[in-house]
């Protein structure tokens, strides 16, 4: 049995006040192993990121399930979501969306905290994630204080906190410049060499080059797949390039 | 030009979530001001018995509402123009210049007139005869009229507020004629900065609040002159002081929190803290206004209600009879005297005229002397026109016949005693009295109320002894007083008035120094509805404006939530996201908004209680002892304002957690 499993997923939006009813996932299947890096790539409107919802259970799917080492998402209710995010999930998203109200230290200690965490142990906690990624001296500063990159690290620190299952990352390198994209990047790979699973939905090619596996979605359904292997990052690269323009083109598989 | 009234009565529309709430908000107003006016002129408020000082009370009560009236909605209105800069940026964007902008608003203005004018209106209409039966009722006034439309108010309405909304648009015109498109254009959001806790200015703001507390609560009733002058001087620290203490230190307690760690990383605590410490700085301000609207209105209702309630007792104090004659003869260095048993035997000889019962006449001798516990220096000020000291206490002398005429006893005393009366509230503490180091009185002390005619907020003493002739030389004045039960007509006091003057003045000549003879005629009746119209007309004013404040304190409660609601949305999207469940959140907010609207009320309540002190002290000048009945009104008063406020607040917290998504 595979850590993740995606089997039938299906979702239908309908619009609350025409009734028309908008199918954003036909028909996806997926599995991903412990201590994978798989990025999802795919054009705007082509699903990814209700797949992301689905599989964060911000939101229910219509059809099909969704087990996490063993746990039946569609199983557990409104209540029990909430506590399975903060336990089981980390979050990265385009946006930091780090509280402007707190510092970087607070921000990381965030998850900890909704969990009921010693308040003396925390400290240490936040030194050790900040440590990881290098922003140990930004603990005391504000949001607004620090850089775009800096921001991402400081939301990485803070999906890293509780240990996640899985951490889940929505466009992560979308607001970063190149400088900092790479290194958020090379962080992931590095986070994913210590054994930590991890969900990318992206657009950018460079981005999904440097996963382990890398998921096309097309039209609410997983099109194709490709393997990193033991290809260069450049090869990679080469390969899912193709494989987008064949897929934007509209040429058989 | 079609365009511009279809995309005001657009954007009315679509902002209905801003424009409904304001537009109802002028509607009461208008409403509360037509009534208002209505009644100022009403042919049955002027009918009944004082009706003309109501009707002046009314009629500057019309100005004080307008007045909060243009503070209230120019608030209001800057909120709603805030949360619309975006949409007019866009309509700019698009290519409308500023002079259509302006075009556009000037129909919104327009259209809001025009519709809370005709609500307000229709509500003032049918609720005035309701207000119209409560005033008279608490006026004691009879009500005959029928149902009718005061064509002299709604032209008030209409004109007063034909400025206020004017004014409104010019403010509207400056704000977007100042602001660039791109900057209309961007969202608000972009970051901010963190509330520095700065110490000074939250102890500052403490500081100034245990000033005021202090001053207030310090006053000395014999200070008379100086109580209205010392309660303005505590008013300005209040409320500085509050809002320093909204502003300043709310950060500052937030800070301490934040330190406190284990408090702090608490689920319960963590995201409210933080928060709490970055809205105050910007909300502090609303805040600390709302609380001090809140303290005048219990200031005002309870202490008019208080007032009111307590007249018919204070008249029967001030007025032993029903129909009350006083003479007083004020002397001067240079002035002619007469002697206290001249006084009194003209006061007896009136009084013999007089057709009534029970009736009582008597003369008494006054001077001021300054000490205390029984050690007394006669000053040889007149109490009337000199400034009263501390330590000044206002002794009157009645001869012991004077006395057991008047109560009808026949008590004895001593050479070396004398019975002692206070009529002020600080009573008589010592067993002996002495004059200037000369003789001494043993003195026991007796309530008679027979005499209370007079000012209660000085240390007055009543003192009986068997020969008073020796203080004569003494003495500022002389005051004779003819009082009898009886129902007089008009024409009957002006006469028996005029034949006791002359009487009074009887041996006065032309050219020689004459003594002053002050001289007034009042009936407990006319004196009560003098009283009554003002006290009515007081808490008719008072009730309006706290359905005013009530109404404004409402709308700006209304639109934080709308404001706060709408920024932060993302927030707890985020917070969901890391694993917040709705219940949380749902505790989160209920904890948040508890504090902050709640912060308000308590701190009102607290003013409110000192400020009772001062409330207290002047109705104890005007000779009202009904301590219990202005803490119990006080109470209830403030009770039922936190039970609609918690109501109305309950409501509105209903429409922020709608837009945070719950």
């Amino acid at each position: 049995m595979s850590y993740l499993e995606v089997t039938n997923l299906k979702k239908i939006y309908t619009t609350r006040l025409s009734g028309n009813k908008t199918q954003a996932l036909t028909n996806v299947c997926f599995t991903v192993e412990q201590g994978e890096f798989v990025a999802i790539m795919g054009e705007s409107g082509s699903g990814k990121t209700t797949l992301l919802n689905l599989v964060a259970a911000l939101d229910k799917s219509t059809e099909g399930s969704i087990i996490l080492d063993g746990m039946d998402l569609s199983s557990i209710g409104e209540a029990q979501r909430a506590t399975f995010r903060r336990d089981n999930l980390g979050f990265v998203f385009q946006e930091f969306n780090l509280l402007d109200t707190f510092t970087v230290e607070d921000n990381i200690l965030l998850p900890l905290v909704l969990q009921g965490k010693k308040a003396s142990d925390l400290h240490e906690e936040a030194v050790k994630a900040a440590a990881c990624l290098g922003i140990t001296d930004l603990l005391s500063k504000y949001p607004y204080e620090i850089s775009g990159g800096q921001k991402q690290r400081a939301a990485v620190a803070r999906a890293l906190i509780t240990h996640p299952k899985m951490i889940l990352a929505d466009e992560p390198t979308g607001a970063l410049d190149s400088k900092s994209s790479d290194e958020l990047l090379n962080q992931f790979v590095s986070i994913n060499g210590g054994g930590q699973t991890i969900l990318m939905v992206t657009h950018s090619v460079k981005a999904a080059s440097r996963a382990s596996r890398v998921l096309f979605i097309k039209d609410g359904t997983i099109f194709h797949q490709l393997y990193k292997g033991d290809a260069s990052d450049t090869a990679f690269y080469q390969k899912i390039s193709d494989t987008l323009t064949m897929l934007t083109t509209g040429g058989e598989k | 030009m079609n365009l511009y009234p279809k995309l005001a009565a657009n954007a009315i529309r679509s902002n209905r979530q801003l424009y409904f709430p304001f537009i109802l908000m002028s509607s009461g107003i208008i409403g509360v001001l037509y009534i208002m006016a209505a009644l100022s002129t009403s042919d049955t408020v002027k009918a009944c018995r004082g009706g003309h000082t109501l009707m002046t009370v009314l009629d500057y009560s019309i100005y004080i509402v307008a007045f909060f009236a243009l503070l209230f909605m120019f608030f209001t209105n800057s909120f709603v123009l805030k949360r619309r800069t975006k949409e007019l940026g866009l309509y700019n964007i698009l290519g409308m210049n500023k002079r259509n902008l302006a075009g556009v608003m000037a129909f919104e203005t327009l259209i809001m007139y025009v519709s809370s004018y005709i609500i307000g209106s229709v509500f003032g209409i049918l609720f005035c005869k309701l207000a119209e039966a409560g005033l008279l009722k608490l006026a004691k006034g009879e009500n005959h009229t029928g149902f009718t439309v005061s064509g002299h108010a709604l032209k008030l309405c209409a004109l007063i507020f034909l400025g206020i909304f004017f004014l409104i648009f010019l403010n509207s015109v400056r704000v977007v004629s100042f602001a660039n498109p791109a900057q209309m254009f961007k969202s608000e959001n972009l970051g901010e900065k963190p509330p520095r806790a700065n110490f000074f200015l939250g102890l500052l703001g403490v500081a100034a609040i245990i000033f005021a507390y202090h001053k207030v609560l310090s006053m000395d009733i014999m200070m008379q002159e100086k109580l209205l002058a010392n309660f303005a001087e505590a008013v300005i620290p209040v409320i500085a002081g509050t809002f320093l203490l909204f502003i300043a230190g709310s950060v500052l307690l937030c800070k301490i929190l934040q330190k406190n760690k284990k408090y702090y990383y608490n689920k319960k605590h963590f995201v409210a803290v933080s928060n709490m410490a970055f809205r105050m700085k910007r909300s502090g301000a609303g805040l600390a206004t709302i609380s001090i609207l809140t303290t005048m209105v219990l200031i005002m209702l309870s202490s008019t209600v208080a007032f009111y309630s307590q007249i018919e007792s204070v008249m029967i104090s001030d007025f032993p009879r029903e129909n009350v004659f006083i003479g007083t003869y004020g002397f001067f260095d240079d002035s002619k005297r007469i002697t206290l048993a001249d006084a009194d035997k003209r006061t007896t000889g009136i009084a013999a005229k007089a057709e009534g019962t029970d009736v009582v006449s008597y003369a008494k001798l006054n001077f001021v002397a300054n000490g205390k516990n029984g050690e007394y220096n006669i000053t040889g000020k007149r109490e009337r026109y000199d400034s009263l000291e501390e330590g000044d206490c206002v002794f009157s002398l009645i001869p012991l016949d004077s006395y057991n005429r008047i109560t009808g006893q026949s008590v004895k005393l001593a050479d070396d005693e004398a019975i002692i009366s206070s009529v002020s509230k600080n009573g008589y503490y010592a067993d002996f009295l002495r004059f200037n180091d000369s003789k001494t009185y043993k003195t026991k002390t007796v309530d008679f109320d027979l005499f209370s005619q007079g000012r209660h907020y000085l240390n007055s003493f009543l003192v009986v002894m068997n020969d008073v002739s020796s203080y004569e030389q003494y003495a500022s004045g002389i005051t004779c007083f003819i009082m009898f039960n009886g129902d007089l007509s008009t024409e009957q006091m002006r006469v028996f008035g005029k034949e006791t003057y002359a009487e009074l003045k009887s041996d006065e000549v032309e050219g020689e120094n004459p003594y002053r003879l002050g001289f007034e005629s009042t009936t407990r009746q006319t004196s009560e509805t003098q009283y009554s119209s003002v006290y009515s007309g007081l808490i008719f004013m008072g009730v309006m404006l706290t359905i005013l404040f009530m109404g404004a304190t409402i709308l700006l409660m209304y639109y934080r939530q709308v404001f706060e609601g709408h920024e932060d949305y993302g927030k707890y999207q985020i917070l969901r996201n890391v694993g917040m469940s709705r219940k949380d959140i749902k505790s989160t907010v209920d904890s948040l908004t508890f504090v902050t609207f709640l912060s308000p009320v308590l701190v009102a309540i607290a003013h409110t209680s000192v400020a009772m002190y001062f409330v207290h002290q002047f109705m104890v000048i005007q000779g009202m002892y009904g301590t219990l009945l202005l803490i119990a009104t006080s109470a209830v008063v403030s009770i039922i304002f936190t039970l609609i406020y918690f109501i109305f607040y309950k409501l509105t917290s209903r429409t922020y957690l709608k837009i945070v998504g719950q």
